[in-house]
């Protein structure tokens, strides 16, 4: 290697978190427990080898809920079924892949839609993708549809002949919050909480006959946000660094300018504690983490967030299930 | 139970870590961004892969999971390609052809180097249809567009912008001083256009295979390459394919009208004189898995120098 691509390296643009993986998936869910939740992705914008984009299923009676499609989500799957000893082999087929719950259209959540709109049909599944999300997500879904025409044309019409069905989707948009979806199995209801501009940006509670799970979408704490955490058994939460912000690689140049933007997205470690406290969540479990430490450590953000937090807290990692 | 998983037992075991196969002295490289297909093999990404020529990235391909693909080249052989893939250079890309499994990454290759600081376009050449695909994707990306542009992040007005350049017949598609590219055309299902791409730098000359069968033009298009990377499919082991239809009959009929059997590639190969065969988008279905069990299979017909590729490998 040549001492300049050594220098370009080091200060590599995507951080150092790049080079570190966090290790292998754990099982953390409760001996009986019928509801489980798998966390497909536990990443976010940035390029992380180690963590596919943001993503995760709730699975109950062998059905899967999906939140949120990040990069890679159709490889994050098998990846979830083949951990465990293949706990969630038969939950996690593509013909099981039916109702996904998006929680806001930042494109980091939404740039696995097509994988996941398209390659479980190719693979076999005929019944249409639900997809539940803000106002717009019929926009996203409908030209997804237009863009991928190419392929949609040759499987159905070409030598494959693939079936007429698995390739379609059925869009229902949130207009207001609320309770948005009950079965047999579960209840869905989404909140809204602040992140950037977004007119809507929704966390889901979602209460099944043995657990509360909560899961939010990026974004600011704030009263709907406890009120839709309260006494949940798991709260997935998304966290950014306080004290390594200095190190973010977006929300401008100066220290002063990445807390005004950053900060209108995210959430502090001290914010989470206070609400999750407040809340009485059981258990807390942090997804889509801007850690931003130097030299990476992956726990670093997670023990930002115990100073704070006496209760019990983790820091995800593709595939755990809890 | 494992064993029974409906994409295949491939899924299930990694390859291994990524290889430096560049020759000394070389100055245009080839790494292989995703060697997997439509099964949702962990080990291996969609189908990518990048060219470069004087720290500028040619990409070919956007398979699933791109954006990370990309990152675990740059961050391989101790960043060795790290300075080239930059988003800001992230900027070209030749798409093989309109199936799915290689443009499901697209929306993160439109948007990611963007919000990485990318302020150029993304200039996408492919057969008719891109430009109908890119369309459709910044329209269905609006709500991302619009937060990201006029909420308080406040991106870039142009990084997030492409440009369909469709290919309207084979021949030149894109020349600058660094390389010359050329599509040729070979049959894959019903697709009217399937691009192989031809690429010549000042020391090297690399041929990529669309999926898709052999055909005289292939041959031709392939002559003399230094480096042929070539997708293959099991003629062995054809009845545990998951697709295709259900009665060996089926399979045969129409997995063959998509891809190729290792006899043909063989001869392809030898015809044309290839130098270096390197396998990608491999269709093995062996049961137990063998990641090398394809590659064994063209063997019995083939004696060049030939190699089954793996996610970050580079050439």
């Amino acid at each position: 290697m040549s001492e300049k691509n050594k220098k370009a390296f080091l200060p590599y643009w995507a951080g150092d978190q790049v080079q570190v993986s966090p290790g292998p998936p754990r099982m953390l869910a409760p001996d009986g427990a019928k509801t489980l939740t798998v966390v497909l992705g536990s990443g976010a914008v940035a390029p992380n080898p180690h963590r596919f984009g943001p993503s995760g299923a709730i699975v109950v009676n062998d059905t899967p809920y999906l939140i949120d499609a990040g990069e890679g989500v159709w490889r994050g799957l098998t990846k979830a079924s083949l951990a465990h000893d293949g706990l969630l082999i038969e939950a996690l087929h593509p013909k099981k892949i039916k109702n996904i719950f998006l929680t806001h259209l930042h494109s980091d959540h939404t740039v696995g839609l097509p994988a996941l709109m398209l390659l479980p049909w190719t693979a076999g599944n005929s019944e249409p993708l639900t997809v539940f999300g803000p106002v717009g997500t019929r926009k996203l879904v409908d030209h997804l549809t237009e863009a991928y025409h190419g392929d949609l044309a040759e499987r159905l019409n070409g030598p494959e002949r693939k079936n007429k069905t698995g390739w379609k989707t059925i869009v229902h948009e949130i207009d207001d919050t609320g309770q948005v979806y009950e079965d047999e199995n579960i209840k869905v209801e989404a909140f809204h909480h602040r992140h950037g501009s977004f007119k809507q940006n929704f966390l889901y509670r979602f209460t099944t006959s043995d657990r509360v799970i909560v899961w939010s979408g990026d974004g600011q704490s704030g009263d709907a946000f406890a009120d839709a955490a309260k006494d949940a058994d798991v709260l997935f939460s998304e966290l950014t660094t306080v004290d390594n912000l200095k190190n973010a690689v977006w929300g401008g140049t100066s220290f002063e300018e990445k807390q005004e933007i950053i900060w209108s997205y995210h959430m502090k470690p001290e914010e989470l504690a206070k609400m999750a406290s407040e809340a009485n969540v059981k258990r807390l479990v942090l997804i889509h983490e801007c850690n931003y430490a130097e030299p990476f450590d992956h726990c670093a953000l997670l023990d930002e967030l115990k100073r704070d937090y006496a209760g019990e807290a983790f820091s995800s990692r593709d595939s755990d299930v809890f | 139970m494992i064993n029974s998983y409906w994409a295949g037992a491939e899924c299930w075991l990694d390859p291994g870590p990524p290889r430096m196969f560049a020759p000394p002295g070389i100055e245009t490289f080839v790494a292989v961004a995703g060697s997997g297909n439509v099964p949702p093999n962990p080990f291996r990404r969609g189908p990518s892969a990048v060219i470069v020529v004087n720290e500028t990235p040619y990409l070919i391909d956007a398979g699933e999971g791109i954006w990370r693909s990309l990152i675990n080249v740059a961050t391989a052989h101790d960043g060795f390609l790290s300075s080239a893939l930059v988003p800001k250079r992230m900027s070209r890309l030749f798409l093989t052809h309109l199936h799915s499994d290689h443009t499901a990454g697209l929306p993160s290759l439109m948007l990611f180097p963007w919000t990485h600081g990318k302020t150029d376009p993304l200039e996408v050449h492919g057969p008719i249809g891109t430009e109908r695909l890119l369309a459709g994707l910044q329209e269905a990306y609006h709500a991302d567009l619009h937060e990201r542009l006029y909420g308080p992040e406040v991106k870039n007005p142009t990084g997030w912008k492409t440009v369909a350049h469709e290919i309207l017949e084979p021949g030149l598609v894109y020349e600058d001083d660094n390389i010359k590219v050329e599509a040729f055309h070979h049959q894959h299902g019903s697709f009217v256009q399937n691009f192989g791409f031809r690429f010549t730098t000042h020391d090297r000359v690399i041929v990529w295979s669309g999926d898709g069968q052999v055909s005289d033009s292939f041959i031709e298009a392939a002559r003399d390459a230094d480096l042929f990377f070539c997708e293959l499919h099991t003629v062995d082991t054809l009845p545990n394919a998951a697709w295709g239809g259900d009665t060996i009959e089926e399979k045969n009929r129409i997995i063959w009208s998509y891809h190729m059997k290792p006899a043909e590639l063989a001869e392809l190969a030898s015809k044309a004189n290839v130098k270096k065969l390197v396998l990608i988008h491999e269709c093995g279905y062996i049961e137990p898995y063998n990641h090398e069990g394809l590659l064994q299979e063209l063997k019995q017909f083939y004696d060049g120098e030939v190699i089954s590729s793996r996610d970050a490998d580079v050439f």
